[in-house]
């Protein structure tokens, strides 16, 4: 799922999320190995009342004003807005429900959404690290209200945490969030510990697994066989949201974290599992973030393969990015 | 920085003639643990724990009679016999370091807080001011991430920090320099900064642009 639309978001001086990293993954999707697998398919805007299951009519209305009469930024200076801004982010938002009624139509049995601006930072209210429209918790609302799946996993394997969709589902019982990220203490945005758990009728649904700088692929895999894992299988979800980021990679100066390439295989094998297992194949993959591009195009290839449930094809290189 | 914008005011508190079991109907369903004790005029004459309390009360595995009887007998004793007098007060100017040294020098949880008179005005525990400085620290708000720069040992460390993160518009609301470790040698002191920023990328092109080095928290590549 990707759309010309959401490359117009502009954002400039060296900022790290550019145009250029979804064009990147959209070429190598193209003409990589997986190509002949693949069915590109374009993304409606997502409409009013599927936002709002999100956000504030006034957050929305301020944040099209913003873009409309050309601000630079929205909220903080991070989030760098241009007069496409708001529209591309409406057509980000709307790639999950999109490829929502694909799957449900089953017209596409996995779905991946290279869109951007990402999403999981977004607040009800407010905008947040580079993220202005909270894509996945607009998807699992989708899924939950559209097709009547209750119970919807959100897996956030960003390496940084994803505090807009904890904060909207944390007094949910019906969605479980894991977070898998680096060590908030360290990184941004500062949320994220072990000991937030969920709130009110939410408790025990939120699962928050902070990983130290400098954390590789053993503590990873680590967290999701002997944490991770157990959690899914018990929650038993019905459809399965990913907020896929790839900046924990080591290349990635986003983040202290030292993930290989290969993780994202394996993330997306275990998802895959997962999907299979509980959720009658229903999972949906959300770009999120990811900011070196040749590490961020060979994760997002390994994840599909992984995701495709390919257990040891790891091609060599694969076509270069641009 | 001062216990008055963090304290509990005008606590609930006990006088010293009312009677044990005057105390247990005081606080129905409530769980206080540190009672602030005061005479007509208000002014705090001592403290009372929770510990103090339930150990004057009878146990609750004692014969039925013999606790009855030994209830009956609280109603005779007084809070001024059980309270521990001339308790460690704060004043109301005290910041919160002043109360986080009390805390940990005597090993309590709660101090009362006085004016000029020993009138009491509030009680603070350490709860609150564990609160006070999460809030000064800004811990578990969404929005910042942590920089370590490196001592270099030259001179104006802090303000050139400061000057680099201003010059690329990088708020920073905190820099903490480390002691550098007693025995250590020469081993470099770190700086941590506070920046509301995720564009970290930036924060470290413009402190390795003043010259300042950064400590990378990657993990080496491995050897190709």
């Amino acid at each position: 799922m990707s759309d010309e639309r959401t490359l117009d978001h502009a954002t400039w001086g060296g900022h790290p999320e550019t145009r250029k990293r979804v064009i990147a993954v959209r070429e190598r999707l193209r003409t990589g190995a997986l190509a002949p697998s693949l069915i590109e398919e374009h993304p409606r805007a997502a409409g009013w009342e599927t936002i709002l299951a999100a956000h504030d009519e006034d957050y929305l209305l301020r944040f099209e004003e913003a873009a409309l009469s050309g601000r630079e930024w929205f909220d903080h200076r991070d989030n760098q807005i241009g007069e496409a801004s708001y529209q591309a982010a409406l057509f980000a938002a709307g790639a999950g429900p999109t490829a929502i009624d694909l799957i449900e139509a089953g017209r596409a049995p996995l779905a991946f959404c290279a869109v951007r601006p990402p999403g999981h930072h977004a607040e009800r209210s407010r905008a947040l690290g580079f993220c202005f429209l909270n894509n996945a918790v607009i998807a699992a609302r989708h899924w939950q209200k559209a097709y009547g799946r209750r119970r919807v996993l959100v897996f956030d394997f960003d390496a940084h945490h994803g505090n807009g969709i904890q904060h909207a589902f944390e007094a949910d019982p019906d969605v479980l969030y894991v977070s898998l990220h680096e060590h908030p203490t360290f990184s941004f945005p500062g949320t994220g510990y072990a000991e937030e758990t969920g709130t009110g009728p939410g408790a025990g649904a939120t699962l928050n697994i902070p990983l130290l700088p400098g954390a590789r692929d053993t503590e990873a895999l680590e967290a999701l066989e002997a944490r991770i894992d157990p959690a899914v299988r018990a929650f038993r979800p019905e459809a399965i949201v990913i907020a896929a980021g790839f900046d924990g990679h080591l290349l990635d100066d986003m983040s202290g974290l030292g993930y290989s390439t290969d993780l994202f295989r394996r993330f997306g094998l275990a998802i895959s599992l997962w999907a299979a297992d509980l959720a009658a194949g229903r999972v949906l993959t959300i770009l999120e973030g990811g900011y070196h591009i040749d590490a961020l195009c060979d994760g997002v290839e390994q994840y599909l393969f992984g995701l495709a449930g390919t257990p040891e094809i790891s091609p060599e290189g694969g076509a270069p990015c641009t | 920085m001062y216990i008055a914008a963090s304290m509990t005011p005008e606590p609930l508190c006990l006088h010293p003639e009312m009677s044990l079991l005057e105390v247990r109907d005081y606080f129905p369903g409530k769980s206080f643990r540190h009672f602030p004790v005061t005479d007509a005029g208000g002014r705090l004459v001592g403290m009372v724990s929770d510990r103090d309390l339930r150990s004057a009360f009878p146990s609750t595995v004692l014969n039925p009679l013999l606790r009855l009887d030994q209830l009956t007998r609280l109603a005779q004793v007084r809070v001024e016999s059980i309270m521990s007098r001339s308790p460690i007060t704060l004043p109301l100017e005290a910041t919160l370091d002043d109360a986080l040294l009390l805390f940990d020098r005597h090993n309590i949880g709660a101090l009362p807080v006085v004016d000029h008179d020993m009138r009491l005005v509030g009680i603070i525990t350490v709860r609150d001011v564990l609160a006070a400085y999460r809030r000064l620290f800004g811990i578990g708000v969404a929005g910042s991430s942590l920089i370590e720069v490196r001592d270099d040992g030259r001179a104006n460390l802090m303000s050139r920090i400061a000057a680099a993160l201003e010059g690329g518009g990088i708020d920073c609301p905190r820099l903490i320099r480390t002691e550098t470790a007693p025995g250590a040698g020469s081993a470099p002191g770190t700086v941590y900064a506070r920046v509301q920023t995720y564009n970290i990328h930036s924060v470290h092109e413009a402190l390795r642009a003043a010259g300042l080095e950064t400590v990378q928290r990657k993990p080496e590549l491995p050897p190709s």
